[in-house]
């Protein structure tokens, strides 16, 4: 715990590295994780620096292995298996050595990659020709006959949804009465002399189609026709279709006819423009066969020789598949080290490396161990040189050893703001207050039990889920497992103070209070002799509320006020907490300035105003107003403390007779009320005004040759609060090199009216405490009387189930999930406001200690 | 009244576009990443550099070895697909606002295209340098066209100039000289129709656009008389190209219809108080032109868009930036890899 008070201590380190070793040891460095590297190049850009070469290499090497990664994704279809990568592997492997390797795998690949494209492309030509030979052969025998009149040449389309076109009577050349009309053109894809008409056939992808028609419409101008064939009509198309269809995506067979060469060279870089691939087809019914039985043939050796180059192609893929994630992470590495390497100083004189940085006291001799051993790898003739640098100038980065448990308090009190070097750490405070106010806000003994149920798994599972990449709410409620643990816990235990279990208060130590016929109100059981007098019982319950409360006409106001109070107490004890370790922050860092003229005026402040109230309630709690003594005497009367406080503040010495709880009340009153007023110009004038004189009188000092001597001591003094902590002497030169009284002043006029202000708000803040566990427990019981309650009063088995599901579902909904969920924002918010901002952070210079390491 | 239309409804449909422009928007280049990128001694510390900008994703992937153009086209695929992503987003009349703003695109891609066939250049090695945000169907079946009807009926009836090019369908054939004045009146078509537009959307939109489009059809009058001295085009032909919009219309336009050399031309401009401080930066600093200038206003102009909200000259103002942007990058590729140190300074900041 005490390493968890403050952040762990650090020295700034300056090591001179000879210049062969400089790489070792930033592996080691790395693998250790303990050293922060200062940037000694910063007014270099990136690709100034001297292993930007190196880092460009990696950057090379990441962009191939993505590139080979992608491919083996893409090729092989089985999992990959996530191997383990050691360490002996990755320092087998040299970089240079990989680089060289992977450029020639790429290539390789890319090479395998155009060949096998091109074999596919062949292939894909070699079917497409198969498939349209087939294709045409329909088109042939669907193909209208053509008979001549008077007015020209009429197509009689077989099929009556076609268009019909005429062709002028001059075009035609034939003389025969009826023909069919493919069959006159002496075609192929070049011989169109001695047609009227040519013809194109192709494939053509599905997007395309209609654009490619309506061009073609407008470029022939009505004088093209387009037939098209879906591939599903020709019933005797061999199953190849399929597979090219996967492969290539849809497309078409399509045939267009067109009059005159001129048309047809317009056709034809319309078909270029389009990229659709034309294909011969022959017109005699034999030569089309001759040419499929060829194609088959071609296609078939094709066959093969794509399967024998598919095996090839997998079998190497998977031998690069087996190393990818051994590359990957020492290319990672090795970019850690290069990018360290660049932030290092070369010293051309003596041929080292200077490297600056952080480490923790406690791992200085792991760290001076490692330099070791990265010297002796790397037979260097001279040990690495490491100076302590005693003053440093900069901050020291934050850094503290968490562990599971603690990381996520940690992390809820950084989200915050990172605490500065050797500040007080909020977060072991944190790790009881947060849980008990969220309990405060969600205390429900059922409601707990499940909220630790799933805390219970989570940490169960931990080693199950830890590694793996989880969805994001699954993530956040993994990450604080421990956490939501505690709520849990002692959400529990505060459900049992106010004695509710999913809004039913149990009886588990039996009532002590009876109803009798004789009086509407109950008595305590033991005295029940004569129950009109309505006494309380002797002997109370012995922890917790009874559960006759919540039967109680007036249980609600009773837990009212007894939640009331409580917030109250709570609150400004925390916030008393909270000033107090302010002075812990003062005293630790020396500064007698801050103890005397922020932390005491601040404590008496607080004390004398709310802290007197938390006195009151005690004291109001700790009275027996049914003492006999009590109940006959007329002023013993309890007082309403809400008045009480008002009156402190509107008339101190004046306090009614009967609202009077002690003795000189009044004259007490009045004292506490005049420390509170004295209070606010006391944090207000004597800090900056001191702080003014200082100024003033170092700078006397400065101008004064004689009074050397004292300028010694006062840098001396100075020296020492370096030592101690770096952050707040920081300060404190900042301020004297360039002393603004106006800004100071004002600065802290802020921070009284803030506190003075803050001391009302904060504690009326509390009250949520109050507000959401009240509407936590009336929510439970409308839940419970409304739906549960209700459906079972019907008395059908169905209803009853409905109820039920529809009351589990509220109370898993609406109860634990998002009563949860603002209980948390609520708890969240009392400590980042409430209670850091009495002392945590409060210049907010705070930086993480960020060690270069190979973990991610 | 607009002004108050445009504070309640804008954010209903358009609210989210626009977070995103100002999003991209400031991801552009500062000027410390222009000088750290003049720095550079090859195009691979340029990429080096890059990768730690939006740049990122579109470049690191690209094998080496790598050069200026390349560089330049892939910063162009970057921005092609933000505005893609937008215009997918947009609802009318953003949309149709938005496609306003690749007409301009379209009309260079066609004068590329007919350009490029008429001295019978490889089409797809010419599709190749068109801006992708300017395709329009049947881009590619652009040469099989020889003359400005069939250009018309054949291409340009489907796409959205068409209503633009009812001027042109006249001429007789497509030859060089017939080419250049397709495009400014295409071009002055589209700003007259863009600009009608502008003013139809109102508001705050309207006063932004409207003058950005002014300046615009200011800079064609100006450039479009420069480049007519001395050239066959008669007064009125000349007079023919102008746009109607902007501040020189009508009598700057009636003066420099008459200009004959550059020193009318400018005793004309003398006049006007932005052009005069456009003339007068142009002749004070060395090597700049008025062009120079003229582009430089641009960016002041689109910068100025993002002072504003509720309104959709940003989309405009971003798309502009974003080129200049592109263009800058691939000047300053184009130095290094040219080792033309000295003029490496000239490209226009942004921010």
């Amino acid at each position: 715990m005490g390493s968890l008070c403050r952040s762990q201590e650090m020295i700034k380190l300056r090591l001179f590295v000879e210049k062969s070793v400089a790489h070792e040891t930033m592996v080691e460095l790395a693998e250790l994780g303990v050293f922060q590297l200062n940037d000694l190049n910063e007014e270099k850009s990136t690709f100034q620096r001297t292993f930007a070469a190196d880092v460009r290499l990696c950057d090379e090497m990441q962009r191939r292995l993505r590139f080979l990664e992608e491919q083996v994704d893409f090729q092989l279809e089985e999992q990959r298996l996530e191997d383990t990568i050691t360490v002996e592997a990755l320092q087998s492997l040299q970089l240079e050595e990989l680089a060289r390797y992977l450029c020639d795998l790429e290539g390789n690949v890319t090479e395998m990659n155009s060949h096998w494209g091109a074999l596919k492309a062949e292939e894909r030509k070699v079917a497409e020709h198969a498939i349209l030979l087939q294709a045409g052969a329909k088109f042939f025998e669907d193909a209208p006959k053509v008979s001549l009149s008077e007015y020209g040449t009429t197509i009689m389309s077989p099929d009556p949804e076609h268009r019909s076109i005429n062709i002028p009577r001059s075009s035609a050349k034939n003389d025969e009465e009826t023909t069919s009309l493919l069959g006159v053109s002496k075609t192929g894809r070049d011989g169109m002399e001695e047609s009227i008409l040519g013809y194109y056939a192709g494939f053509i992808s599905f997007e395309n189609i209609h654009p490619f028609e309506r061009i073609l419409f407008r470029v022939s101008r009505g004088n093209a026709y387009l037939r098209l064939v879906s591939l599903d009509e020709i019933s005797s198309v061999n199953i190849r279709f399929e597979k090219m269809e996967n492969e290539w995506g849809r497309k078409r067979v399509f045939i267009v006819f067109f009059p005159g060469v001129a048309l047809g060279t317009k056709i034809l870089k319309i078909c270029e423009a389009f990229s659709v691939s034309l294909y011969n087809l022959p017109e005699g019914e034999v030569e089309r066969y001759r040419l499929l039985q060829s194609l088959e043939q071609e296609f078939n050796d094709l066959q093969t020789v794509i399967a024998s180059t598919q095996s090839q192609r997998e079998e190497a893929f998977r031998e690069i598949a087996l190393q990818l994630s051994l590359w990957k992470e020492k290319v990672r590495r090795e970019k850690t080290i290069f990018h360290a390497l660049n932030l290092l100083n070369y010293d051309t004189s003596n041929n080292v490396y200077i490297a600056d940085g952080w480490c923790p006291l406690d791992e200085y001799g792991n760290l001076q161990d490692c330099l070791s051993r990265a010297q002796k790898r790397a037979h260097a003739q001279s040990p690495t040189v490491v100076e302590v640098i005693k003053y440093p100038k900069d901050t020291p980065p934050t850094f503290y050893k968490l562990n599971k448990f603690t990381i996520v308090f940690q992390n809820v009190v950084e989200s915050y703001g990172v605490p500065c070097y050797q500040e007080l750490n909020p977060a072991p405070f944190t790790i009881v207050t947060f849980p008990f106010l969220f309990a405060i806000m969600f205390g429900d003994i059922g409601h707990g039990m499940l909220m630790t149920l799933v805390a219970a798994i989570l940490i169960f599972k931990e080693k199950q889920l830890g590694g793996r990449k989880l969805n994001e709410l699954v993530q956040t409620c993994f990450d604080g497992r421990y956490m939501i643990l505690l709520m849990g816990l002692f959400s529990v235990y505060t459900g049992f103070i106010y004695n509710e279990c999913f809004g039913v208060s149990l009886n588990l130590f039996q009532t002590r209070w009876k109803f009798t016929d004789a009086s509407s109100l109950a008595c305590g059981v033991d005295s029940c002799a004569d129950a009109l007098s309505n006494k309380p019982p002797l002997d109370i319950y012995p922890f917790g509320f009874d559960p006759v409360w919540s039967r109680a006409q007036n249980g609600l106001s009773f837990l009212n006020s007894y939640k009331m109070k409580l917030s109250i107490i709570v609150g400004v004890t925390q916030m008393l907490l909270g000033i107090v370790l302010s002075y812990f922050n003062a005293s630790f860092f020396r500064s007698g300035l801050d103890i005397w003229y922020v932390f005491v005026p601040q404590l008496l402040f607080m004390s004398c105003t709310f802290g007197y109230l938390v006195l009151l309630i005690f004291i109001k709690w700790l009275t027996n107003w049914n003492a006999p003594s009590c109940l006959s005497d007329s002023r013993c009367r309890p007082p309403d403390l809400k008045n009480t406080l008002i009156g402190l503040f509107m008339t101190p010495y004046k306090v009614a007779e009967d609202a009077k709880l002690f003795p000189f009340q009044g004259e007490i009153q009045s004292v506490l009320l005049l420390i509170a007023i004295v209070s606010v110009p006391w944090m207000l004038l004597p800090k900056p005004l001191i702080l003014l004189y200082r100024h003033r009188k170092s700078k006397i000092v400065i101008g004064n040759e004689e009074q050397r001597p004292l300028l010694d001591k006062e840098l001396s003094t100075q020296t020492n609060n370096h030592v101690q902590g770096g952050t707040h002497s920081d300060m404190n030169k900042k301020e004297e090199e360039s002393f603004d009284f106006g800004e100071v002043m004002i600065h802290q006029l802020i921070h009284t009216i803030e506190f003075v202000l803050g001391a009302v708000s904060n504690t009326a803040s509390y009250l949520r405490l109050w507000a959401l566990s009240l509407a936590h427990s009336e929510l439970s019981l409308v839940f419970l009387e409304k739906v549960l309650y209700n459906t079972i009063s019907l008395e059908h088995p169905i209803a009853i189930m409905i109820g039920f599901l529809l009351w589990a579902f509220l109370t898993i909904g609406v109860l634990c999930l998002m009563e949860s969920l603002s209980a948390f924002l609520h708890a969240l918010r009392l400590h980042w406001v409430e209670f850091q901002n009495k002392f945590y952070n409060l210049q907010g210079e705070g930086r993480k200690f960020i060690p270069m390491s190979f973990s991610i | 009244m607009e002004d108050i239309r445009d504070l309640i409804g804008f954010n209903v449909d358009d609210g989210y576009i626009e977070a995103l422009v100002r999003g991209y928007k400031s991801s552009l280049l500062s000027s410390v990443d222009y000088v750290n990128l003049t720095q550079c001694e090859t195009l691979e510390d340029v990429r080096m550099h890059l990768n730690g900008t939006e740049y990122s994703v579109v470049l690191q992937d690209e094998p080496s070895p790598l050069t200026a153009s390349i560089i330049a086209e892939k910063c162009s695929v970057k921005l092609v697909s933000d505005f893609q992503y937008i215009r997918s987003q947009s609802t009318n009349p953003l949309t149709k606002f938005l496609d306003y703003l690749t007409y301009p695109y379209m009309i260079d891609n066609l004068v590329l295209l007919v350009t490029g066939t008429l001295h019978e250049r490889d089409i797809g090695e010419l599709l190749e340098k068109c801006n992708t945000l300017g395709s329009f169907p049947a881009m590619s079946t652009l040469s099989i066209v020889s003359t400005p009807e069939e250009l018309y009926r054949e291409i340009l009836v489907d796409t959205p100039l068409a209503p633009y090019f009812a001027e042109c369908v006249s001429f007789d054939d497509l030859t060089e000289t017939n080419i250049e004045i397709i495009r400014n009146i295409l071009y002055k078509a589209y700003l007259e129709d863009f600009y009608q537009f502008c003013c139809s959307l109102g508001g705050t939109t309207e006063k932004i656009m409207c003058e950005i489009l002014q300046f615009e059809a200011d800079r064609r009058i100006i450039n479009i008389t420069l480049n007519s001295l001395g050239s066959k085009l008669s007064r009125e032909a000349r007079e023919n190209l102008y746009p109607s919009i902007g501040s020189l219309v009508p009598e700057g336009t009636l003066k420099l219809s008459r200009a004959e050399d550059v020193q009318s031309v400018n005793s004309v401009l003398e006049s006007y108080d932005l052009f005069r401080r456009l003339l007068q930066y142009s002749t004070d600093s060395p090597g700049k032109s008025l062009e120079d200038s003229f582009i430089e206003y641009e960016v002041q102009l689109s910068k100025k868009t993002f002072e504003q909200q509720f309104h959709y000259g940003v989309f405009y103002g971003f798309l502009k930036l974003r080129e200049q942007e592109i263009r800058n990058i691939l000047w300053i590729c184009e130095c290094i890899s040219q080792r033309h140190r000295t003029g490496i300074g000239n490209y226009v900041t942004i921010f």
